[in-house]
């Protein structure tokens, strides 16, 4: 299912940071977000996560426009993380994890039919947290509690993954640990990702296509290898680059 | 295997700390009913419930003793119940059932009232009504085009409180001295002679109340996820904040409305909760009216068990700082421990 934003603006009370963005996100495609900070990144991702309400456009997942669509039913399409999450939780990972089931029951009902708990059984076993479904949130390392963020995303059933900076406070075996476990839940669960990205040399490896963002446009979108150019990055940064070519594929180095 | 160990433990001890609640409620529910100026055995107190022998140990178990025991309890119950929905809606665990203007509204209508010696018979109402539209107009100002924000329910609760209260002070100034100790009875709280009247009154939005914060958990579970998570799984942010702040002023209204404006149980009861039972609201809701109410009883027994009755609002105030510093004491020490 195709993800389509169209003539998309939105901001913050008044002041408009994202101006008019035109993105389809295709399915099973996984989409990186990359630019310099202020350039809205993290705004549109609110935008069409539906934390901010857009100021003119469409943002249209199926035939359902996610922002006049009953809320509960856009939640079962899309599951947003953001960056700043509550570390201090005292509840297991399981019953962290159940609440993914939320959109699916009614304000007043927490009890779980078996179907859920094989939905939430399977997040945990996707995200390989089943020994630690007991382990209170707060005592989770950094690592294990980002995938019991993911996992509780899961359990929504989502088509859409949209994650803000997902490996921000994640060391650097944790990030690859990380971005190679969203790759497989791609292609396992045929979801369609969108990420905002700070290091361009992960966005280059993981994502299908990236997005360049400048001053709430567009500058740049494109798959990784046709996009990276030092022009652009330049452009988009204020830096120079220099490409260099690696086992994993073309990387950035950066000179200033 | 040693987090598996934990939770046995945790389980061990929260079925130990339930079964002690409930043998501490049975108990107080015990000496309310049977001490008093004059005392009754077990067994006449069984007698009198069930409306026999001595006809004047009835009277006194019917008209005085079980009213005031139900209306400590469903009081008691409201105030814990309401602390722990808005401290769960405001993340904050200074909020109390007053901090949304209920105390201003009620407190103000009750000093109008008594000072001019207006409408005396209908203060209870009048005090919940007072307090219902205190908290609406607080909701009102909280309102932004993006929402109802936290920050400014509070700012709003503090402002129309600073206001109303100097209103309060104005007014009883000019008060005569009799009227003033009537005003300030309700505005420290008390239970003397609260009997079937005011729980006709209050009783029904208190358990109405009780029923859908019980349900309300789920929506305090996501809440404390944090907004943004809380809205990407579906829960519409205005609806939960007016439904958990509806709920927790007409609670905190009710209680007004039968024992005036007792303090700290409302703010303590929450914690204590937290500490004892758990972390989630699907255990913090109704452990907080369990532990709400065994403790206002216990106050109030404690208040009308000395030569002179005193307000409860003194007793859990006197009672409330000690035990609220113990417990910031304790939490430091497993902060520590943890660091």
């Amino acid at each position: 299912m195709s993800f389509v934003i169209k003539d998309f603006s939105t901001g913050y009370d008044r002041k408009e940071i994202i101006h008019s963005l035109n993105l389809t996100l295709k399915n099973n495609e996984w989409l990186g977000i990359i630019g310099a900070n202020g350039s809205g990144k993290s705004t549109f991702l609110k935008g069409i996560g539906r934390i901010l309400k857009p100021f003119s456009g469409t943002a249209i997942i199926g035939n359902k426009n996610i922002h006049n669509w009953p809320t509960k039913d856009i939640a079962k399409e899309i599951s947003f993380l953001p960056q700043i999450q509550n570390y201090n939780l005292q509840l297991t990972v399981y019953e962290f994890v159940c609440l993914g089931r939320s959109p699916y029951k009614e304000w007043w009902n927490w009890n779980l039919n078996n179907y859920d708990n094989s939905i939430v059984l399977k997040s945990l076993k996707a995200t390989e947290l089943c020994n630690l479904k007991d382990t209170l949130i707060c005592n989770l390392s950094g690592g294990q509690r980002q995938r019991a963020y993911l996992s509780l995303a899961l359990a929504q059933e989502p088509q859409t993954l949209l994650l803000d900076e997902p490996t921000t406070f994640l060391d650097i075996n944790y990030q690859i640990k990380f971005l190679n476990l969203l790759k497989r839940l791609k292609n396992e669960q045929t979801l369609s990702i969108i990420t905002v990205i700070h290091d361009i040399n992960l966005a280059l490896r993981f994502c299908d296509r990236i997005a360049v963002l400048k001053n709430g446009k567009i500058l740049a979108l494109d798959k990784p290898k046709k996009i990276l150019t030092k022009e652009l990055i330049k452009e988009a940064f204020g830096v120079e680059i220099s490409l260099i070519n690696t086992p994993i594929g073309l990387q950035i180095c950066i000179l200033d | 295997m040693l987090f598996k160990k934990k939770i046995e433990l945790t389980s061990h001890k929260f079925k130990f700390n339930v079964l002690i609640l409930f043998s501490l409620i049975f108990l107080i529910i015990l000496l309310s009913l049977s001490n008093g100026s004059v005392n009754l055995t077990g067994k006449e107190v069984f007698n009198a419930l069930l409306r026999q022998g001595d006809e004047i140990n009835q009277i006194i178990i019917w008209e005085l003793r079980f009213p005031r025991l139900l209306a400590s309890l469903l009081t008691g119950a409201a105030l814990g119940t309401s602390g722990a929905l808005l401290q769960g809606m405001l993340k904050n665990g200074l909020a109390s059932p007053y901090l949304l203007g209920i105390s201003a509204g009620s407190g103000l209508v009750i000093i109008l009232l008594i000072s001019f010696g207006l409408w005396l018979p209908f203060l209870p109402i009048v005090a919940w009504i007072g307090g219902i539209i205190t908290t609406s107009i607080v909701f009102l100002l909280a309102k932004t085009n993006r929402g109802i924000s936290v920050e400014r329910l509070v700012l709003a609760g503090v402002a129309l409180s600073s206001l109303f209260g100097a209103i309060q002070s104005m007014i009883l100034l000019q008060t005569e001295d009799g009227r003033v100790q009537s005003a300030l009875t309700w505005l420290i709280g008390s239970l003397n002679s609260r009997g079937w009247a005011e729980l006709k009154l209050a009783s029904g939005p208190i358990i109405f109340a009780l029923i859908i914060s019980i349900f309300l958990s789920k929506q305090l579970n996501l809440l404390n996820l944090g907004d943004d998570i809380s809205i990407s799984l579906g829960n519409p942010l205005n609806r939960s904040r007016c439904l958990i702040g509806a709920s927790a002023t007409l609670l905190a209204a009710s209680s007004v409305s039968i024992g005036g404006l007792i303090g700290f149980i409302g703010l303590i009861v929450p914690h204590a909760v937290r500490s004892l039972f758990g972390r989630d609201y699907k255990i913090v809701i109704p452990f907080s009216a369990l532990l709400g109410g065994f403790t206002l009883s216990t106050a109030d027994l404690v208040a009308r068990s000395g030569s002179v009755e005193l307000p409860v609002g003194i007793i859990t105030s006197l009672l409330g700082s000690p035990i609220f510093i113990f417990l910031l004491y304790k939490n430091k020490k497993l902060t520590n421990k943890k660091m």
